[in-house]
């Protein structure tokens, strides 16, 4: 099994000083799947995509293993990042500001690794990024900073896309929208996700396994998401222990708390 | 952490001095005021006053920089117009001191609220370059009067007179500088702990949490910057009759940044830091060409040059923190790597 | 005075001024810095010039070495303004490392007075007039506008066709984001500063070579700042359009009142531009309408 996954993390830590923010998290991604990290704010969920990412941030000591397709990945090497097809979408400022929509999917396609995935791909996607061409972007609307934002890093026809709190700060009409255009996504161009969300209740929309995260440790991992799992991972996210309710399923892999 | 870089909420918080010192420090100052005078001989008490009138103009703009968070190259500027009001009423209409220092505050404020009109407008940093076009305009019309009214050899400015004593010794010039600084501290010490004071640091830190509490950015930062350069071309004014001659020459860019270097060096402590760092940028040429005779250099003639050499330096370091980064290089060589700009 | 030699004149001025305008514009738009220091690195690189061609004994050969020399050491100053600013955290104020470019300055005027005394300089070029089509005009000063225009030329292509004016402001705007992105930060960021200080070593042997090296031609730094500003910061082509109005202006005041008061047109711009168009001759206003 573990050869079809694209993305192992082993025993990924991050501490700020004495501050532990991720404590030896482990979990992997199937190729053409979809992994949720759920977790309240400050679960460690930015972190841990950041790390991912090659983020390196002021007094951040990360120890830990991340191996993508085969290759260690550095820390704080980023730029490995952008050649492995590993493209990030940040929980804040995810598009530049100053510049309007079309430049920014200029930037995104400037570096794309092999034009998979092209301008009129994500356009058909987001048809409202069309419409909004020559606006600039910090003046669209939350949802359509969203949208520009996972269609820059689109264009770059990554391997592994990385969301950050794709649904913080956007009307519920607008999060159902994001989320089918995301599943259409992830069936049209087979895109490998991983979403870190503290919204529990979009979870089954937006990908099929899930991690849950509290406080830097990982709780439960669930191989097959559903919607029934949501209950579970909700009390989970409040703090209430997994009681049973829920059988371990066969293909789970055992948390490492 | 210089003033002119973002700190702590409390920009006229004393950092420099832990709390228990404060008392003992404050008595061992008032003995080094008191008795310079009989330590110090006629030039040592020259550098003093030299010191104690640029710390005028710190303090003043530390305000500026540390409140508002403002970059000013107009310093020199506001001297210039402080100090040529002092020499043209003097000269033409035989006014003393006195008038001056009223003069110079209106024509500084009213220079000052000048530029920030026209240039607060578009952002701060756009009063930085209006800063440089005054220092400009005022460099000609300065170079003009000088030419038309002493034919370039500048006004001459006498002993000032105050309720009838006549300041004509070092030792009364240092008396004087003495009270006009604790007089700038108590004004500027009492804005920045008033509510005045609170409002610029809210405004210089969240902005848009002042303004939704009615804080007018661009009033506040106005009157800001109007009032020190009010208080800037008062200490020109005070500046020139210390000199005893005002010339164009003597209010050159070099000078503005000068005062940026110590409001850099000496910001973070405040008030005091400011008046301790202009006292060693005073002292500063007369150190290099003490350090470079001991070496067996003689410099005179590249003197200038070397000062303001190492004036760029120091405030290049002052800007940057640089000890603070060289010691947490030394102390902890892997974390130097981990910095916020990452390729 | 005819009116080609008049419109030489403005056309050298003008290719001198947007050189450096265009430096302060670049600058700008990678790091948010404005770079007060043009002037500075222009005269500092003139009189590099100026020691090297007299040291090689003048002639063309020499004026070349010079030339090459000096853009040499604007470069050095372009990467030493690089590894300052870089210092610098991405939440600092932006003032700091404006005000590091003026500490830059105050350095260089310090340079120049202990090498070279701050003396003032005559380049020692031959200054030859050409006659063509009935009319005589300065070669030098033709010279000096074909090579500018050239130059500005290639800039504004670079600029515009690639990607890289886009990506530049990006860098700008969110470092992070850009690095994200897939862009090159830090190359970028380097590349930026050393080819603005080239940019404003050539714009001040230009100008010395109009007028005369000296620590107090870096004035034509605020020109150059002034012209910068009157294209909003951002923009190449307002840059242009500022340096020419600028020259056109100063060339003017020269001709129908005296040459004195052509210092205080750059200020008497400043003024109009920041009274009247703030956001510069090209600032743009987006009406936003949410339906």
């Amino acid at each position: 099994m573990t050869e079809a996954q694209l993305m192992e993390v082993r025993a990924l830590s991050i501490t700020y000083g004495v501050d532990r923010a991720v404590d030896h998290v482990s979990f992997s991604i199937a190729r053409g799947t979809s992994l949720v990290l759920a977790g309240n704010n400050g679960a460690g969920k930015t972190s841990v995509l950041g790390a991912l990412a090659g983020l390196r941030l002021r007094g951040q000591r990360v120890s830990g293993e991340a191996v993508f397709g085969g290759v260690v990945l550095r820390t704080g090497d980023i730029a490995q990042r952008i050649r492995q097809g590993v493209r990030l979408v940040p929980d804040r400022e995810k598009v530049f500001g100053l510049l309007s929509v079309a430049d920014n999917l200029r930037i995104g396609a400037a570096r794309t690794r092999n034009n998979t995935i092209r301008l009129d791909d994500v356009l058909g996607w987001f048809p409202r990024l069309a419409e909004r061409r020559g606006s600039l972007a910090g003046n669209l609307s939350g949802g359509e900073q969203q949208m520009l934002g996972i269609g820059m890093a689109l264009l770059a026809s990554p391997q592994l896309l990385l969301l950050d709190e794709p649904t913080l700060g956007l009307a519920v009409p607008v999060i159902e929208d994001l989320c089918e255009r995301l599943a259409r996504l992830r069936r049209e161009a087979g895109l490998t996700m991983l979403v870190a969300e503290s919204d529990s209740q979009w979870l089954a929309a937006l990908a099929n396994t899930a991690a849950v995260l509290d406080r830097g440790r990982l709780l439960r991992t669930f191989g097959t998401l559903s919607q029934d799992d949501l209950s579970t991972i909700h009390d989970l996210m409040l703090g209430l222990g997994a009681n049973g309710d829920e059988a371990d399923r066969p293909e789970d892999h055992h948390a490492t708390v | 952490m210089s003033s002119l870089q973002s700190g702590a909420l409390e920009p006229h918080t004393r950092t420099i001095f832990p709390r228990g010192a404060v008392q003992p420090a404050l008595l061992a100052v008032a003995i080094a005021a008191l008795g310079a005078p009989f330590a110090l001989g006629g030039y040592g008490l020259y550098i003093a006053s030299s010191g104690g009138v640029m710390a005028l103009g710190a303090m003043a703009l530390t305000v500026l920089s540390g409140s508002a968070g403002l970059p000013s190259l107009g310093t020199a500027a506001f001297m210039a117009i402080g100090a040529f009001s002092a020499g043209i009423l003097a000269t033409q209409w035989g006014l003393g001191m006195l008038p001056a220092l009223l003069l110079a505050l209106v024509l500084g404020f009213a220079a000052g609220a000048g530029v920030a009109l026209l240039t607060l407008r578009v952002s701060g940093l756009y009063l930085a370059v209006g800063t440089l076009a005054l220092q400009h305009v005022v460099q000609i019309v300065a170079t003009d009067l000088d030419l038309k009214f002493t034919y370039a050899s500048g006004f001459m400015l006498e002993s000032p007179h105050i309720a009838g004593l006549a300041i004509d010794t070092p030792a009364k010039w240092w008396g004087m500088t003495i009270v006009l600084l604790l007089g700038v501290y108590v004004l500027f010490r009492s804005l920045q702990r008033g509510h005045v004071g609170r409002e610029w640091a809210l405004l210089r830190m969240e902005p848009t949490a002042a303004a939704t509490l009615g804080v007018s950015p661009v009033r506040a930062r106005l009157t800001v910057f109007a009032l020190t350069s009010a208080v800037i071309a008062a200490s020109g004014a005070i500046d020139g009759y210390r000199l005893g001659n005002v010339q164009a020459t003597g209010y050159s860019l070099h000078l503005a940044i000068m005062y940026l270097t110590v409001v850099a060096l000496g910001g973070a402590g405040g008030l005091v830091g400011a008046v301790v760092a202009s006292y060693a940028i005073v002292v500063l040429p007369d150190a290099i060409a003490a350090v470079l005779a001991t070496l067996g250099i003689d410099a005179t003639t590249r003197l200038a040059g070397i000062d303001n050499m190492l004036l760029g330096a120091l405030l290049v370091c002052a800007l940057l923190d640089l000890p603070a980064r060289a010691r947490r290089v030394i102390l902890r060589p892997g974390a130097a790597s981990a910095a916020r700009r990452e390729p | 005075m005819n009116v080609w030699s008049f419109s030489l004149d403005l056309l050298s001025s003008a290719v001198t001024y947007a050189l450096l305008a265009l430096a302060v514009v670049l600058a700008w738009r990678t790091s948010r810095v404005l770079m007060f220091c043009v002037g500075e690195i222009g005269m500092t690189s003139a009189y590099v010039m100026n020691g090297i061609a007299r040291a090689a004994g003048g002639g063309v050969w020499g004026f070349a070495l010079g030339v090459a020399g000096a853009l040499v050491v604007a470069a050095l100053i372009g990467w030493l303004l690089f590894a300052l600013l870089r210092q610098l955290s991405a939440a600092g104020d932006y003032f700091v490392g404006t005000v590091v470019t003026i500490a830059v300055s105050i350095f260089l005027t310090g340079l120049m007075s202990s090498v070279w005394s701050g003396e003032t300089v005559q380049l020692p070029l031959p200054h030859p007039m050409l006659a063509w089509g009935g009319v005589t005009f300065s070669a030098v000063s033709a010279c000096i506008v074909v090579i500018g225009a050239a130059l500005i030329g290639v800039l504004l292509f670079a600029f515009y066709q690639s990607r890289a004016g886009i990506e530049l402001q990006a860098v700008a705007g969110n470092w992070t984001l850009a690095v994200l992105s897939g862009i090159p930060a830090a190359r970028w960021f380097a590349a930026v500063w050393i080819v603005a200080s080239m940019l404003s070593a050539v714009g001040g042997i230009f100008s010395g070579v109009i007028s005369a090296v000296s620590i107090s031609g870096a004035a034509v730094g605020f020109s150059g700042i002034v012209a910068a500003i009157m294209g909003g910061l951002t923009s190449p082509a307002g840059a242009l359009a500022g340096a020419f109005a600028l020259a056109l202006g100063e060339n003017l005041t020269s001709l129908w009142f005296d040459a004195r008061y052509s210092v205080a047109v750059p200020v008497v711009l400043l003024v109009l531009l920041l009274a009247l168009r703030p956001a510069g001759l090209s600032g743009r206003v987006e009406h936003i309408s949410r339906s």
